[in-house]
């Protein structure tokens, strides 16, 4: 029998006996990641954009802001929003109305992920336009365009490149309405839009480890995915703080044990990830 | 570091949680319910099914579980699908989904008030839905959070102050069930705030104590509640009399005792 029909028929199978070679489907050994690579400026249209990739996983990450009303509790900070959503051809599930629990899980933990990170500082007062009348409101949309699995992992580095490349527009406040300067489309003579970057504090970085039986499976693929149906995700930052630690029910249980490799591996990963986001953020500045 | 003897705003110390009740078959409609209460946080559950499901979520090989969360006020509904879907994951790894293929458990639960733990509240009251709804189980799924704050200390049980307050908040569930060694093992956590890995490490361990300490007043629960139901069957008025009488006065138990 051809091997790929061996594995669209008996996918346990299959995958045990690569398993068994100390490999994966892919020719990646167990605690490897694919390779990451991110792109800004992808949508000209947003404040700030980025295209990320994780081995075949693709995420778009688009920044737009509106000025509203802060928070009559917190009259000096503006919001931060961040909506992660799967393009219909993302996935064989991605249709709205079909189960949904894969994706809201990579949603949840992709947004939970930038909001303790507290990217944008511990208060969000740098979005302040004017006290207790105008902020902004910062919105992050993320399309998972193609989901090989790891799409939190995906989406977080789209944020994060996207949120670096972001800027604001200048707006003056006269007479109590606050208004563009000019068309806001204005460009500096380096080629950079007018206005202030955002200042991105820290740097969250996103690795999924899924576990199948005995093994753990360092940023899985699809395949490995849906065989394993547990994931776990962990969320570092460049303190080495835990910023999140995510699993989202599943059949196996996690031990103490698996959980501290699943750390390890996200340390591990770090540097390397962090690095693609700074490359790839730094060479218009 | 505060020393280990300092007590919480509400008297506890740092390893004590709240006193729980559990009424069981609160709402007679559904074919499993219950309501839980930590103190102030009050959660009613209800489980129906199996039952049929929209054709397009049926899955061949096993059941599929819904899950529907009504929070009280402060929670945004991101939150509360977020909310959901872990509390969904929970229960999937709780009973045992090929016992009803192509079917579907519809779970509920409507928080009444939060005082902190919420979340747990919601798995804790499932979980005795789901008996109540004589759904097969691999175990009981209990969960329960364990706030960091701002000095290191970790406290269980957090209250929606020290939720607030807290550095960082960590939440998990776990399975009891027969296990060949002892070791520690969680279906399903989540966190917010920053934390060390030992921090970490050691809030879960923390949690998972907390969680067998909870299970043994679910047992204790569960076995008064079926001695109840046989005084029923004979019939006899005083039985009747008995079971009405401990229906009006919820089960209580944990009552301020240190965990473990």
């Amino acid at each position: 029998m051809e091997s790929a029909a061996y594995a669209r028929l008996y996918p346990r199978e299959a995958c045990e006996k690569t398993l068994a070679s100390g490999a994966r489907g892919d020719g990646r050994p167990l605690g490897r990641a694919r390779a990451r690579t991110c792109a800004t400026g992808v949508a000209s249209g947003a404040l700030g954009s980025a295209l990320a990739k994780h081995g075949a996983t693709t995420a778009c990450a688009g920044v737009t802001a509106t000025i509203a009303t802060p928070d009559a509790t917190r009259p000096e900070e503006g919001f931060l929003e961040i909506a992660v959503d799967h393009a219909p051809q993302a996935s064989e599930d991605a249709r709205d109305g079909r189960t949904r629990g894969r994706r809201e899980a990579a949603a949840a933990a992709c947004a939970s992920a930038v909001a303790n990170a507290a990217v944008l500082g511990k208060d969000l007062k740098q979005l302040c336009v004017e006290r207790g009348t105008f902020a902004w409101r910062v919105r992050v949309d993320v399309i998972v365009l193609c989901d090989d699995g790891g799409a939190a992992d995906c989406a977080v580095t789209a944020v994060m490149a996207a949120l670096r490349d972001c800027v604001l527009p200048e707006v003056a406040v006269t007479r109590g309405k606050v208004a563009l300067e000019g068309d806001g489309t204005a460009m500096n003579g380096d080629g950079v839009r007018k206005g202030t970057r955002l200042d991105v504090q820290t740097m969250p970085v996103c690795l999924t480890t899924a576990l199948y039986r005995e093994h753990l499976l360092v940023d899985p693929t699809r395949e490995e995915e849906a065989l394993s149906e547990c994931e776990v995700s962990v969320v570092l930052t460049e303190d080495g703080l835990l910023r999140g630690v995510f699993k989202p029910g599943g059949e196996v249980e996690a031990t103490e044990d698996t959980l501290m490799k699943c750390i390890a591996a996200a340390k591990l990963h770090y540097a390397a990830s962090a690095k693609v986001v700074l490359e790839a953020t730094e060479d218009e500045e | 570091m505060a020393p280990a003897t300092a007590l919480r705003g509400d008297g506890r110390s740092s390893e004590m949680l709240r006193r729980q009740r559990l009424h069981r078959h609160y709402v007679a409609g559904a074919h499993g319910s219950a309501e839980y209460a930590i103190d102030g946080t009050i959660v009613v559950a209800t489980v129906h099914g199996p039952q049929k499901v929209k054709p397009w979520r049926e899955e061949v090989e096993r059941g599929i579980v819904e899950f529907e969360l009504t929070s009280a006020s402060g929670m945004t509904r991101e939150e509360e699908r977020a909310c959901e879907a872990r509390v969904r994951g929970a229960i999937e790894a709780t009973v045992v989904r090929y016992d009803f293929p192509r079917l579907g458990l519809r779970a509920t639960a409507r928080i009444v008030s939060d005082d902190g733990n919420a979340e747990a509240a919601c798995v804790n009251a499932l979980c005795c839905a789901l008996i109540d709804a004589d759904v097969a189980m691999h175990g009981l799924i209990c969960a329960n959070a364990c706030a960091i704050l701002s000095d290191g200390t970790k406290v269980i049980d957090p209250t929606k102050r020290e939720e607030n307050e807290a550095r960082a908040v960590v939440r998990a569930c776990a399975l009891s069930k027969y296990r060949e060694k002892e070791e520690i093992a969680i279906v399903g956590c989540s966190t917010t705030g920053a934390l060390t890995e030992e921090e970490y490490l050691e809030s879960i361990a923390f949690i998972v104590d907390a969680t067998a300490s909870v299970v043994n007043f679910q047992k204790k629960s569960i076995a008064r509640f079926e001695l109840e139901g046989k005084f029923q069957e004979d019939g006899t008025k005083e039985a009747k009399r008995a079971k009405t009488a401990s229906e009006d006065t919820p089960m209580e138990g944990m009552e301020n005792k240190p965990i473990g």
